[in-house]
C-alpha cells in the first residue's frame, strides 16, 4: 500500500498548494459563502417582505375601519381607499408569496406552519360562496372568529372578493340553503353592504395579525426560526437541507405563477376543459393577476440578485456559472419588462390576445427552465418535495 | 509437437485443479451471517423511514423495465407484506436457517421490488441481486447456520475455490468497470461532478473547509479512479491486504458520510472481506472441522458460474455500442456500476397536440409522477419516452382524442448549460423502445463541464 499511497498523498500536497486559476492572473478572494447567501435570504429578503405586508395590512386595517364607519356620500371614497390599500397589500403578499419557508410554507415542509394559507389561498382558493354563507350567518364580529374558519372563506382572496365585489346576487348555486331559504333574498342592499364591510374589516384584523405572526415566528422573540434557518439543528441538518427549502420557495414561479396562474387559464394546462379559461385567472373581481406575475418576477429577483446582498446569482458565480447567472437576470428583467409593460388582466389578455398571454408565459418559463435544470445541478440543490432516498 | 502442444494442456489442467480444489467454508459462511445482516438492517431501514408509502404507494405511475413491463405494484398491504418477508427472509440468510428458501426468496422478493419502478434503480441493489444469486448456489449455510447445527446432512466446511473467486469477481467487476466510468474528461480533468457535490457540502464538519479548496475537488476524483482502479489488485496481494481492506473501509466510511449512498458501503465493507484467505475467520471463531470431508459439487455449478461471469463482463460494456457519451444517452447505463458520475437534471415539458389541431396542451412530468419520480425521469430518455406515451394513453382514456405528445427536455450534465435531450420534433407515440441505438435522443453538448 505505501506504493499506492504515496502518490496519492505526494498529489494531494502539491495540487493542494496551488492557486484555482493556472492563468497569470491571480483570482481574486472569493469572499461569497452559502451561509452568507442564507443570512442575506432572511435578512435582506424574506423578512423585510413580511415586514412590508405587516405594514401595508395595517395601513388596510385602518382604511377598511374608516370604510365600514363610513356613511352616506363618504363611502364611495372609504371604499376607494380600502381598495387601494387592499390592492397596495396584496402586492406585497405577491412577492411574499414567494418567500414560502419556514412558518409560512405548508406544514410538511421544514418549520412549516401554513400561515401562507391563513393569508392567501390561490389556487386551491377562495370560495365566493362560503363567503356569502357567512354575510349571511353574520358571525365575524366575533373575537378570533377567522381562527376558526376553513381557508374558503378567509385570506386576501376572500377580502378581495367582499372588497370589490357589490353585486346584490350571491355565488352560491340556486339549490344552496342561503337561496333556498331565502335569507339571502331577505338582505336589504344597505345591510348587505354593511356585512360586507364588516366582514372587510374583521377579515383585514386577521389578515393583520397573521402578517405579525409571520414576523414574530421569524424573531428571536418569537419562535426564532431565523435561528433555525441559518443554524444546524433539528428542522435543519444541514446547510444544504436549509439553501434547499429557500430553493423550493423559488419553485412558486413555476407551479404557481407559470402553471396555474398562466398556463390554466391561457389553456394550456388539462384543468383548462375548453380553451381559454378566463374564469380560472386570479384575481378576477379586482383585475390585477398582471400586476400579481409582475411581482412574483420581482420578488425571485430579489432573492436572485440578494436585494442589495447574497443572492442565489452569488451562489451561481462562486461555482463558476456567471453565464448562468447572467442568463437568467437577463430573461428575469425580459420577463417584467413585458409584465409591466401590459395593462390588461390576465383574463382579458387570453380572451383579446391569447398571443401576449402565450409570450408572457413562454418568458417565465425561460427563467424556469433555467431554474429547472443548470441551476440545480450547478448548486446541487434537491427539487422540492423530492423526498428520502438512496443514491449511488 | 507433441512437446509444444502439451504444455498449454498441462497449465490447463493445473488452472482446473486450482479453481476446483476445496478450500475453507469459513469466508463465505461470515459473509453469509454478515450480508444477511447487512440486507435485514437495510430491509428495515426501508421499512423505518416510511420509504415504501414514498416510493410505492404515493405513485400513481410506475416506470416499466424493458421486458418486464407485466410487473406490477402491490397493494399498500401487500407492499408491507412483501417487504416483511424480505426482512424475514434477510434474517433467515444471517442465521442460516432455511437458508435455500431463504436465498432464493429474497432475491425473488428484492428483484421483484426493485422491478416494479425504474427511477428506484440503484446500482447497489443490482449487486445485492448479483451477490443473492450467486449465494443462492453456494453451500454458505454449511457451517455457522442454524440449518447445519439441526441436519448434519448439511453440514460441510469446505468449498470449490472457483466459487469463491466468483464472488471475488464479482465485486472486482464492480469495482473495475466504476473506475472505468471515470474515465474521461468530466472526472479526471475537471473532476465534475465531485466539484459541484463537495461545494454543497462545506458545511460537514472538520472535513467540509477542505471541499472549499480549489485542487480538492480534482484530487478526489484521481483518488476515487485510483481506488476502483487498483484496490482488487491490493486486496490480492497477501502483503498488501490488511492495508487495503482500512482503505476499503476508510474510503466506503467517508462515502457514506458525505453521500446519501444507503447500505452500499456495508455492502462493499463485507464484500471485500471475501477477498481475504477462505479460512480467515477461523482465527477469531474457531470452528472444528471433521477430519475428513465429503464435498458435494453438482456438475452444473462450474458451467453455470461461467456463464454468470460472462454476463458481468459482458453487460456492464455494451454501451460502447451505442457510442457517443453514456452519461447522456444513458443507454447502457444501468447494470454497468456507473456509479456516481453525474449530476444531472431537467426541465421536462410535454407539448401534448390534438390530431385534429384543435388543441395544444403542455403537461408538466409531475401532473403524473411524484417530485421523486420526475427528477430521476428528467435526466433518463427512456423514462421520459415512457411517461410520454402514457400520456398519450390517459388523454385518450380522458376522452381527449387522439393526440400526438412531443417534449421539450432541456438538460443539464454536471453543471454544463442545459441542452436538448431529445428531438423536439418527434411524436414520442410513434417510437418504440428497445435496446436498439435511439435517434431520437439528441447529441451530447460538445462544452465541457461546469468550471471547464
Amino acid at each position: 500500500m505505501k506504493f499506492s499511497l504515496l502518490p496519492l498523498v505526494a498529489m494531494v500536497g502539491v495540487t493542494a498548494a496551488c492557486p484555482k486559476s493556472t492563468g497569470q492572473e491571480p483570482e481574486p478572494e472569493v469572499a461569497f459563502s452559502r451561509s452568507q447567501l442564507l443570512e442575506n435570504l432572511a435578512d435582506g429578503v424574506f423578512v423585510p417582505t413580511y415586514q412590508g405586508f405587516v405594514d401595508a395590512s395595517g395601513v388596510l386595517v385602518d382604511r377598511a375601519r374608516t370604510y365600514a364607519a363610513a356613511t352616506g356620500d363618504a363611502r364611495a371614497a372609504a371604499r376607494a381607499d380600502a381598495q387601494t390599500a387592499f390592492l397596495d397589500a396584496h402586492a406585497v403578499w405577491q412577492r411574499a408569496d414567494l418567500y414560502q419557508v419556514g412558518p409560512a410554507a405548508p406544514s410538511y415542509r421544514p418549520g412549516g406552519q401554513n400561515i401562507r394559507d391563513e393569508i392567501y389561498s390561490f389556487h386551491d382558493g377562495v370560495n365566493p360562496c362560503a363567503v356569502d354563507q357567512q354575510l349571511v350567518a353574520n358571525e365575524f364580529g366575533a373575537a378570533g372568529y377567522f381562527d376558526q374558519r376553513l381557508i374558503p372563506t378567509k385570506g386576501l382572496d376572500a377580502l378581495e372578493y367582499v372588497l370589490f365585489y357589490d353585486g346584490a346576487d350571491n355565488q352560491c348555486p340556486p339549490p344552496a340553503t342561503i337561496n333556498t331559504s331565502g335569507a339571502w333574498a331577505a338582505l336589504t342592499p344597505a345591510e348587505l353592504g354593511t356585512r360586507r364591510e364588516r366582514y372587510a374589516e374583521a377579515l383585514s384584523q386577521h389578515l393583520h395579525t397573521q402578517a405579525q405572526r409571520l414576523v414574530q415566528a421569524w424573531s428571536p422573540e418569537g419562535d426564532d426560526f431565523r435561528k433555525e434557518f441559518l443554524a444546524r439543528g433539528e428542522t435543519f441538518s444541514s446547510e444544504r437541507d436549509a439553501l434547499d427549502a429557500a430553493f423550493a420557495a423559488l419553485y412558486y414561479l413555476e407551479l404557481f405563477t407559470k402553471d396555474r396562474k398562466l398556463s390554466v387559464p391561457i389553456g394550456l394546462h388539462v384543468d383548462c376543459a375548453a380553451a381559454p379559461c378566463p374564469e380560472f385567472a386570479e384575481s378576477l373581481w379586482s383585475a390585477a393577476s398582471t400586476r400579481h406575475i409582475e411581482q412574483n418576477l420581482i420578488a425571485f429577483r430579489d432573492a436572485f440578485s440578494g436585494n442589495g446582498g447574497y443572492g442565489w446569482s452569488d451562489a451561481l458565480v462562486a461555482e463558476g456559472a456567471e453565464e448562468l447567472a447572467t442568463r437568467m437576470t437577463s430573461h428575469l428583467d425580459a420577463a417584467i419588462a413585458l409584465v409591466n409593460a401590459e395593462t390588461r388582466s390576465v383574463d382579458e389578455l387570453v380572451r383579446s390576445d391569447p398571443e401576449q398571454a402565450q409570450r408572457i408565459y413562454e418568458a417565465v418559463k425561460a427563467v424556469t427552465d433555467d431554474l429547472k435544470s443548470q441551476f440545480i445541478t450547478v448548486l446541487n440543490l434537491s427539487v422540492p418535495d423530492e423526498g428520502a432516498g438512496d443514491n449511488d | 509437437m507433441n512437446a509444444v502442444s502439451a504444455q498449454p494442456l498441462g497449465r490447463d489442467r493445473r488452472w482446473r485443479r486450482w479453481a476446483q480444489r476445496e478450500v475453507s467454508l469459513a469466508s463465505l459462511a461470515a459473509f453469509r451471517v454478515l450480508f444477511g445482516a447487512v440486507l435485514l438492517v437495510g430491509t428495515l431501514r426501508f421499512l423505518g423511514r416510511g420509504w415504501i408509502e414514498k416510493q410505492y404507494v404515493e405513485p400513481t405511475f410506475f416506470f416499466k423495465y424493458w421486458g418486464f413491463s407485466f410487473i406490477e405494484v402491490w397493494s399498500p398491504t401487500g407492499l408491507y407484506l412483501h417487504f416483511s418477508a424480505m426482512a424475514l427472509c434477510a434474517a433467515l440468510i444471517c442465521l442460516g436457517l432455511f437458508y435455500r428458501v431463504a436465498t432464493v426468496g429474497f432475491t425473488l422478493l428484492f428483484a421483484y421490488a426493485e422491478l416494479m419502478d425504474v427511477t428506484n434503480y440503484l446500482n447497489h441493489y443490482m449487486l445485492v441481486i448479483w451477490l443473492c444469486l450467486l449465494l443462492c448456489v453456494s453451500p454458505a449455510h454449511g457451517m455457522w447456520s442454524l440449518d447445519a447445527w439441526r441436519a448434519p446432512r448439511l453440514r460441510r466446511h469446505t468449498v470449490p475455490l472457483f466459487l469463491l473467486v466468483t464472488f471475488r469477481a464479482q465485486v472486482a467487476v464492480v469495482y473495475l468497470y466504476a473506475a472505468w466510468a471515470k474515465v474521461g474528461a468530466d472526472w479526471l480533468l475537471h473532476g465534475q461532478p465531485l466539484d459541484i457535490w463537495l461545494s454543497s457540502r462545506s458545511d460537514m464538519w472538520l472535513v467540509g473547509p477542505l471541499f472549499t479548496l480549489p485542487a480538492t475537488p480534482l484530487v478526489m476524483s484521481w483518488a476515487g479512479f485510483l481506488y476502483d482502479a487498483t484496490i482488487v489488485l491490493w486486496l490480492s496481494i497477501p502483503r498488501t491486504r490488511p492495508v487495503a481492506y482500512l482503505v476499503v473501509l476508510g474510503f466506503h466510511g467517508f462515502t457514506g458520510a458525505l453521500f446519501d449512498i444507503g447500505m452500499f458501503p456495508g455492502i462493499m465493507s463485507v464484500a471485500t472481506l471475501l477477498f481475504f484467505s477462505p479460512s480467515w475467520p477461523l482465527r477469531f471463531v474457531p470452528h472444528r472441522a471433521p477430519p475428513t470431508t465429503n464435498p458435494r459439487r453438482p456438475a452444473w455449478l462450474a458451467p453455470l458460474l461461467m456463464g454468470f461471469l460472462l454476463v458481468q463482463v459482458l453487460l456492464p460494456a455494451r454501451h460502447v455500442l451505442y457510442g457517443g457519451d453514456v452519461l447522456w444517452h444513458e443507454q447502457g447505463m444501468r447494470y454497468a456500476w456507473k456509479v456516481m458520475v453525474r449530476e444531472k437534471a431537467g426541465s421536462v415539458t410535454y407539448r401534448v397536440v390534438a390530431r385534429d389541431g384543435h388543441r395544444t396542451w403542455h403537461v408538466a412530468p409531475t401532473d403524473y409522477l411524484t417530485w421523486r419520480q420526475a427528477n430521476e425521469m428528467s435526466g433518463q430518455p427512456d423514462l421520459i419516452l415512457q411517461l410520454g406515451q402514457h400520456i398519450a394513453w390517459d388523454f385518450a382514456r380522458r376522452g381527449r382524442g387522439d393526440v400526438a405528445v412531443y417534449v421539450d427536455a432541456l438538460v443539464s450534465l454536471n453543471g454544463r448549460a442545459a441542452a436538448r435531450l431529445i428531438d423536439p420534433g418527434v411524436d414520442l407515440t410513434t417510437v418504440t423502445d428497445g435496446i436498439a441505438r435511439h435517434a431520437w435522443i439528441l447529441p451530447a453538448p460538445a462544452s465541457p463541464p461546469l468550471g471547464g
